[in-house]
């Protein structure tokens, strides 16, 4: 009886370890809620919040990789693609510069960028989002 | 009791071999290269070259995405960017801006004489740690002077007087040693 539950057990220890080398699953959960229809909260940039109160801007990532952004205030929509690769949210149509995904619970967003000011240091652009309806973007 | 000794060691030394598996003998370059880091010396073949202001001030910018930016505040070009990956544990390649001369310069308009390619150039990573970064790179000297390696500095106008000067660039190996410091960011 002792020898017959001997086996299993070693073998549940062997993939109870194993999977502790991995993020993969982390990095899928991150994928997925990336996918959706955002609404611009707000922007910091350096720490300081920027009015945008008479702005309304909106992203839409794709399941399928797709990218969407919606100036609504100009009524422009811009397309492109989007990844996560490397711990980071690449938007086609902003590369060279990519996003560091601070949150992203499914409900809200949380983006940073980093681009060089004018003294070859860096400004740190914070946006949040918020998961809003896909009707918000005309299409 | 064989059995048993073989049903125990079996799966914990397959466990040990998959814990093993997870660590590295040496720390993991890709990592460490992550941040801002800012120009401080570039020597070639073992003499410190002096720096023309605009590439005092160099920023270089690595992102965990495989992309990386440079900004030289005091440059004609002060943006380049280009894909970098590190390959062994032991090189840094990056792909960068590169100029050539065309073929036959002289016979081009002075608009044709040069042709921009975006090409792979492999660096050895000496050094990488919290705050210095030292990359090596053997090249031609031509390759690194009209290259964005790491500011891109004018071309001249090819005339029957520099002609032979620029090839002999082309064909003279030279090893440059770049010296970065870590710009703490948030």
């Amino acid at each position: 009886m002792k020898i017959k539950y001997t086996l299993p057990l070693a073998v549940l220890l062997v993939f109870t370890l194993f999977p502790a080398c991995e993020d993969k699953n982390e990095t899928e959960e991150i994928q997925t809620n990336l996918v959706g229809t955002w609404r611009l909260t707000s922007v910091q940039t350096d720490g300081a919040a920027t009015d945008i109160a008479a702005y309304a801007g909106f992203i839409r990532l794709q399941e399928n990789r797709i990218f969407l952004s919606y100036d609504a205030t100009a009524g422009v929509l811009t397309r492109g693609g989007w990844s996560y690769e490397g711990n980071m949210l690449n938007i086609s149509t902003d590369l060279p510069a990519a996003y560091y995904v601070l949150r992203a619970d499914g409900k809200t967003l949380s983006l940073k960028r980093q681009d060089f000011n004018p003294g070859g240091g860096l400004t740190i652009t914070v946006r949040d989002y918020q998961l809003t309806g896909d009707e918000q973007i005309p299409e | 009791m064989n059995k048993i000794r073989l049903q125990i060691c079996l799966p914990v030394l397959l466990a040990s071999f998959f814990l093993l598996s997870c660590e590295k003998d040496e720390p993991d370059k890709t990592a460490s290269m992550s941040g801002l880091w800012i120009q401080e010396k570039i020597t070639v073949d073992g003499v410190e070259m002096v720096l023309p202001d605009d590439a005092k001030s160099l920023s270089l910018l690595i992102e965990p995405n495989g992309v990386y930016r440079t900004y030289a505040k005091d440059a004609t070009d002060k943006e380049h960017f280009g894909a970098w990956t590190i390959t062994d544990n032991t090189w840094l390649e990056i792909t960068a801006d590169t100029w050539r001369l065309n073929a036959n310069p002289l016979t081009q308009t002075p608009a044709n004489q040069w042709a921009k390619n975006h090409v792979l150039t492999r660096f050895t990573v000496l050094n990488v740690s919290d705050s210095r970064l030292e990359i090596r790179l053997k090249t031609y000297e031509g390759e690194k002077k009209y290259s964005a390696l790491f500011v891109e500095e004018s071309r001249p106008l090819i005339t029957g007087d520099n002609l032979d000067k620029i090839n002999e660039e082309y064909k003279t190996l030279k090893t440059y040693i770049y010296t970065f410091g870590k710009e703490q960011t948030n």
